[in-house]
């Protein structure tokens, strides 16, 4: 059956998935550091983002076939993208109400509008680029849903895979049940900042090499 | 209880004391201790793997590793084995060879390796045999690592 | 009117001396290994400079009652004499300071103490040491060095940081260099981004199963060892290092007199602010002779100290104990404590207990290090050669 293959699949590589999306998400839990109820409407964002990702790739497949997916020279640049895009939002939301760092005047003149509250966008737009990253297992399930030979079965197979790969994210938002800590907050921007300088270092190999 | 409290304390502070010249002189006698926990050996992404078989061929004893495909949790999509060549007295400046890591009787790759120069070349004939990772000389040895699909996670 | 130290062994020179005796035994045992070889000239005034070196800046330390300059003056020969023998061995071995896939496949590369930040999570869930070296052989085998590590920072916790850590004392030395520094200000928040960098290095190496901080990141590699420069990969490694190392361990310290690699980079200094937690040793700040001047915010060189900090009595967790803010204190306010006693009694034997153990720490890793790369310089003047 397409649910439980979909789904015992997302279990047996899902904390791959893990890895590929907790540097993403991890700093911005530390963060933020709130309550565990709010921890957990992040994660729906971000698993939301994720899951709209990864259904718009599979209607991608569906319409122009595998063979771009199958590093095509167009795909990597598009990965690349993905990559510089996903770097650019960890950085900005690093910095973003960063009070403790002082820019200096250069930092008075760079006004970021994107809405009255920009870290409510972080973790549904870091759901949606860390899904356009094609983990490994997502390929796997991908190959698999392909096989199947119809939207409905790739579907429905892609849905369960999808969750049974969330089960692993579900104790992060944990993190909220320590104590509000100043010291979390800013280790969770800092470690957003980091993190989106190796991701624009991965989007700019993958750019420029052949 | 203060006093208690005083006593423990600076006995700490005596015994972190002592500590730090017992910790050096006693080191190999710690080190020894460590190092018989079970998570104190090389993970084999780093030692090769374990060794899987053992031959003579062509005047070199030819050990071929089990190939690696670990990972932080279970298994991952890539992986290496390790084949190494060792001579009973010196290298041969040419060693040219097939390799059967799996055990199923056919040749899974054809390695072609200058000692001297150290330029080698693969020949892939297993579908799951990608390229080349590292060729080089380890001491009186010539170790090749080939870069390998995992059959299981395809 | 200068305030009357703290300590009853300043200014005092037969006091001084009686706490003195000790360490001129210890430092005897531990610069020559218990193994004395004076069989050359060589090693004779290697062992007479080192063995003087070290017991008058301990005498110093105990006449003026001052510990960071004298510390300091160990401090930055550790780090100049290790590199200058690590490399001389590494030379004569190998011939160039570059390791190649020969050392990696013969699991032969030493085993630094920052390693110990990226094995954990992976030791535990795959019960192996993710690093291409030796469990018991060898210099530096990972063993060794994980029990040393572990003997260190249960006795001084971050202390290890400015007292052992033979990296360390690079950006020490350069912070020093300038009589004032050319940004004044520099945020301590900034400490808590090692901690990110511990976090993320962690991670990436847990899920890559390779020391990743070692292969793309350690400044040190600069004066220690790296990877032959064969492919576009190697030479990007390698401008990543030399430019940390630039950076971090001489611009930066220049300009800000803070030493700014081991404050905010290092992950290891990251870990070692956790042990801090369950260490005996402390510094407080006496909350009834401070005036807020501040200085000591201003002048602590690993951002351990802000406003909040000094009006609680104690610096943050990242304190690595070298004990300027104490010299620096026009109100002798600050000094080393032991947690749970009073921070106005008894300072003389809380400074006392702290420093036995931190400069025989000093000692046993400058000593042989310090008289061996003397010998090699003697060997150097009069030979031409160092090998």
């Amino acid at each position: 059956m397409l649910s439980s293959e979909g789904f015992i699949l997302g279990l047996s590589t899902g904390v791959v998935c893990l890895a590929y999306c907790g540097p993403v998400l991890i700093p911005y839990i530390l963060a933020e550091s709130t309550r565990v109820k709010r921890n957990y409407l992040s994660l729906v964002l971000f698993l939301g983002g994720r899951l709209i990702a990864y259904l718009t790739t599979g209607l991608i497949a569906g319409l122009i076939g595998m063979t771009f997916f199958q590093k095509s020279a167009l795909f990597t640049r598009a990965l690349a993208i993905v990559y510089i895009l996903l770097a650019l939002l960890m950085i900005i939301y690093g910095f973003h109400r960063f009070r403790e760092i002082c820019l200096g005047s250069a930092g008075k003149n760079v006004k970021i509008h994107f809405g009255p509250d920009l870290t409510a966008w972080v973790p549904f737009l870091g759901g949606v680029l860390t899904g356009f990253n094609l983990c490994p297992p997502f390929m796997m399930a991908f190959t698999k849903a392909f096989a199947t030979g119809n939207i409905s079965g790739s579907l429905m197979l892609f849905f369960w895979f999808f969750l049974g790969t969330s089960v692993y994210f579900i104790p992060l938002p944990l993190i909220g049940f320590v104590r509000r800590q100043k010291v979390l907050q800013i280790i969770g921007k800092f470690a957003s900042i980091l993190a989106g300088f190796y991701y624009f270092y991965l989007g700019l190999i993958m750019l420029v090499h052949k | 209880m203060k006093t208690i409290r005083n006593i423990i304390i600076y006995t700490w502070a005596v015994l972190c004391m002592i500590l730090i010249p017992v910790t050096f002189v006693r080191s190999t006698g710690f080190s020894e201790m460590l190092a018989r926990l079970p998570f104190m050996k090389i993970n084999p992404r780093h030692s090769g793997g374990e060794i899987g078989r053992v031959y003579e061929h062509n005047n070199l004893k030819i050990t071929v590793n089990k190939p690696v495909f670990d990972a932080l949790i279970g298994e991952s999509r890539k992986g290496f084995v390790q084949v190494r060549f060792s001579p009973a007295d010196s290298l041969p400046p040419f060693i040219s060879d097939t390799i059967d890591f799996d055990n199923n009787g056919t040749p899974d790759l054809a390695l072609a390796i200058d000692t001297k120069t150290g330029q080698s070349s693969l020949q892939p004939i297993d579908k799951n045999v990608l390229d080349l990772n590292i060729s080089s000389k380890v001491k009186k040895d010539w170790v090749v690592r080939v870069n390998l699909l995992n059959p299981g996670r395809k | 009117m200068k305030t009357p130290s703290a300590y009853s062994t300043t200014g005092k020179i037969g006091k001084s001396v009686l706490f003195l005796l000790p360490m001129l035994l210890i430092t005897f045992v531990f610069i020559t290994g218990g193994q004395p070889d004076f069989s050359g000239t060589g090693q004779v005034i290697g062992f007479i400079i080192t063995y003087v070196f070290f017991n008058y800046l301990f005498f110093r330390m105990l006449y003026t009652g001052k510990t960071d300059r004298y510390r300091a003056a160990g401090f930055i020969v550790l780090a100049l004499f290790f590199a200058f023998v690590f490399i001389v061995n590494l030379v004569r071995a190998r011939g160039n300071m570059s390791f190649s896939d020969e050392n990696i496949l013969a699991c032969e590369i030493p085993f630094c103490h920052i390693v110990i930040t990226m094995i954990i999570i992976p030791a535990a869930l795959t019960q192996t040491i993710i690093f291409p070296g030796s469990i018991l052989e060898g210099f530096a085998a990972i063993s060794l060095m994980i029990v040393i590590w572990l003997g260190i920072s249960l006795a001084l916790g971050r202390g290890f940081c400015s007292w052992g850590c033979f990296y360390g004392g690079w950006d020490d030395g350069t912070s020093r260099i300038l009589k004032k520094p050319v940004i004044r200000k520099f945020n301590p928040v900034f400490r808590w981004a090692a901690f990110a960098v511990l976090i993320l290095v962690a991670l990436w190496a847990a899920l890559t199963l390779t020391p990743q901080y070692c292969n793309w990141l350690c400044p040190f590699k600069t004066v220690t060892e790296f990877e032959k420069v064969t492919s576009v990969e190697t030479l990007l490694k390698t401008i990543v290092f030399v430019s940390l190392f630039a950076a971090l361990v001489i611009i930066l310290p220049l300009l800000t007199k803070k030493r700014i690699q081991c404050a905010t980079f290092c992950p290891m200094g990251a870990l070692c602010s956790l042990t801090n937690k369950i260490n005996v040793f402390d510094v407080k700040i006496d909350k009834e002779k401070c005036n807020s001047c501040l200085k000591c915010v201003t002048i602590c060189p690993t951002l351990s100290l802000n406003k909040e900090e000094v009006a609680r009595g104690k610096p943050s967790m990242t304190c690595c104990k070298c004990g300027k803010c104490i010299d620096s204190c026009s109100r002798q306010a600050i000094h080393y404590h032991l947690k749970g006693t009073p921070s106005d009694k008894k300072l003389t034997t809380a400074r006392m207990l702290f420093l036995y153990p931190a400069f025989t720490l000093l000692v046993i890793f400058t000593g042989g290090t310090m008289q061996y790369g003397i010998t090699l310089l003697i060997r150097l003047f009069t030979t031409g050669s160092l090998f």
